[in-house]
């Protein structure tokens, strides 16, 4: 572009220069003819004398003229130069004007000098011939110049029509090149934009989709706390329409005052700063990862219901805090579930210990069986077989009353384990509640006689736990066990002292029975005093029964029993009635 | 040893105290048979004739499962 612009300047000034020498050559030819006019003046002027000189000293200033000009074009400096600077055609055109100027120029001077009428007529003569033939030349000088000039105009004219070309040409080149990708890329970029746009949209679709769905509520809060959405499932959870609460309510509508306070303090504490209101929550929901958390939300009707919450903070691309949202899901058919899990989880515990303890009353059951039965029944059959061994009729009738005695055992201890089973089998039996005093001077007035012959002295306090939810048949055949093994291993060296006692520690209920009687060697008998058939005294009423008894059926009720005993000293039993429930 | 040998029961049951003295007077002549009903009866009667040898058991038939004193402490 700029050499373009460099030719044009260069064939601009080229095309001053050709104009300036076309007017400096249509001068000359102008001279001459002025020149040709003058000498005609001064032919007229002869006689003139005033109006000759004046004519002649105007001839001369143009003959000056005529001449630098033609010097100028044949010799001059360039750009003034004539000679040599177009074609030859054009330098043999003026070459040709030469002579015609010599010669006028020498009729022209040979008149100054000598201004005589001769003279004058016949410079006129030869000036009209050589005028006439240099103004043609000139003529045909000037036209050829002029062509030239023309002929240059054309070029330059060519010159920038090939530059505006070329010039198109780039422009073209640049739109291929440069603008055309570019439009490419924009509509590229446009085709990408128009996919993302609908990209956008299905997503979303799928958002709201998400958000309208019924089963979870979704809620949006500005700054302030204040609703800006309430999706359907919160309208289905709550009871509430999304217009009662966008921007008029704040989550205090819904949630459980006590609860949000009990939530403050707590993370108050651990913060180690106060929090107030909605504090809490806003604080959770601005951390990365908070975790979901549940609270009892309250219905529009009133009613409650539990649900997960999770809480996050919304932000703009800047990472501005602009809003929070909650999503809560209602587990109240989780949290069902999962009571009734815990419920049925308690009851299998329940059912465990109960069938521990009826596995471990069945083991003794299985024990006592096998001891209590087995030698009854080897005994009728060594019986049996003596029998038939025997010929002599007395020896017979001896066997047969030891039959006797054996089928007596049998009967008794089968009615014994009856008795046992029935209490294990009865733990749903009906508890009524009853009152330790009335319960005990019913038992004094069984053992009125004993206790008068004894002249025992039985204490009793029962401030400590007045009266229990109890089993009558079983709490009367426990204290009618242990109060008459008091009665029965009473030390003969020192009067019968009985101390009963019942209270309630740690929610536990006990009764305690106390006495100063024989005592039991318990590093020999402890782990056998409350089986069957033990017996420790050599005493006429031990049948090894009631321990027994009285053990089965403080457990059937969940409850159990210790013994405390020194020989001699006495024994203390301790009976907690609710160990196990 | 001396024979007839001294043979001694200790047992709780009435019942096998009596067929087994039955059963052993019929197979054996016994120089002397000793009954006792528990662990502690028997040692009573050991400890009071420790000095007289001719008069302690032989042979004891001991049951294990006894009140008072079972077959365990006896022995």
């Amino acid at each position: 572009m700029i050499i373009s612009q460099l030719i044009i300047q260069y064939d601009i000034s080229q095309q001053d220069q050709d104009a300036f020498l076309i007017n400096v050559a249509g001068r000359q030819r102008m001279l001459s003819q002025r020149i040709a006019k003058r000498t005609l003046y001064l032919q007229n002027e002869v006689n003139d004398k005033k109006h000759h000189e004046s004519s002649l000293k105007k001839l001369q200033i143009l003959v000056e003229e005529f001449e630098k000009t033609h010097h100028t074009l044949q010799f001059g400096k360039y750009p003034h130069r004539l000679k040599g600077k177009f074609s030859p055609a054009i330098d043999s055109l003026f070459d040709k004007t030469i002579p015609f100027f010599q010669v006028i120029k020498k009729i022209c001077l040979q008149i100054i000098q000598s201004p005589s009428k001769g003279n004058i007529d016949n410079a006129v003569k030869i000036l009209e011939a050589n005028e006439l033939s240099f103004l043609s030349n000139m003529e045909a000088l000037l036209n050829a110049l002029v062509a030239d000039s023309q002929q240059k105009l054309n070029r330059l004219k060519w010159i920038e029509l090939s530059l505006a070309l070329v010039a198109f040409l780039v422009l073209l080149m640049e739109f291929f090149f440069i603008i055309s990708p570019l439009i490419k890329n924009l509509s590229l970029t446009n085709h990408s934009l128009q996919a993302s746009n609908s990209f956008l949209a299905e997503i979303n679709q799928e958002l709201k989709a998400i958000f309208d769905s019924t089963h979870v509520a979704i809620m949006r809060l500005d700054l302030k706390g204040q609703f800006v959405h309430f999706n359907k499932g919160a309208e289905k959870m709550l009871g509430y329409r999304a217009e009662e609460v966008i921007g008029k309510h704040t989550p205090a509508l819904i949630h459980l005052q006590e609860e949000i306070e009990v939530y403050n303090q707590a993370l108050s504490k651990s913060l180690n700063k106060h929090l107030d209101g909605f504090e809490a929550l806003r604080y959770e929901a601005r951390l990365p990862i908070s975790p979901p958390r549940q609270w009892t939300y309250l219905r529009k009707d009133g009613s409650t219901l539990p649900v997960q919450l999770s809480t996050s903070s919304i932000k703009d691309e800047q990472g501005n805090l602009i809003g929070y949202l909650g999503v809560a899901t209602d587990i109240s058919e989780l949290m069902q579930a999962r009571i009734s899990l815990l419920e049925s989880k308690q009851n299998l515990e329940i059912l465990a210990n109960k069938l521990a303890r009826q596995n471990e009353q069945l083991l003794s059951f299985a024990h006592i069986t096998s001891h209590n039965l087995r030698s009854p029944v080897s005994n009728l059959n060594s019986l049996l077989f003596l029998y038939h061994d025997s010929q002599d009729e007395a020896e017979k009738q001896l066997l047969f009353s030891k039959f006797e005695i054996v089928i007596g055992h049998l009967t008794e201890t089968l009615n014994e384990l009856i008795e046992t089973l029935k209490i294990q089998e009865d733990t749903e039996i009906k508890r009524d509640t009853i009152v330790f005093e009335e319960l005990f001077s019913k038992i004094r007035e069984t053992f009125a006689g004993t206790l008068l012959e004894t002249k025992a002295e039985v204490s009793t306090d029962f401030s400590g736990l007045p009266q229990i939810s109890y089993p009558k048949t079983y709490l009367e055949s426990i204290f009618l066990n242990l109060f008459s093994n008091a009665l029965k291993y009473r030390s003969p060296d020192r009067i019968l002292l009985i101390e009963i006692k019942t209270h309630k520690a740690a929610g536990k209920e006990i009764l305690r029975i106390r006495d100063n009687g024989l005592g039991i060697d318990l590093n020999k008998h402890g782990e056998k005093i409350f089986g069957l058939r033990k017996t420790f005294h050599q005493h006429a009423e031990a049948k090894g029964i009631g321990l027994f008894i009285t053990k089965t059926q403080i457990e059937a009720m969940g409850g159990k029993i210790e013994i405390e005993s020194q020989v001699d000293i006495g024994t203390t039993f301790t009976i907690v009635f609710n160990e196990t429930t | 040893m001396k024979t007839p040998l001294i043979i001694c029961i200790v047992d709780d049951d009435e019942i096998y105290q009596f067929t087994s003295t039955y059963n052993i007077k019929s197979v054996y002549a016994p120089k002397e048979i000793l009954v006792f009903s528990d662990g502690e009866e028997a040692i009573h009667f050991l400890t009071r004739h420790l000095s007289s040898e001719e008069t302690l058991p032989d042979v004891i038939f001991l049951d294990i499962n006894m009140p008072i004193m079972d077959g365990w402490q006896f022995l």
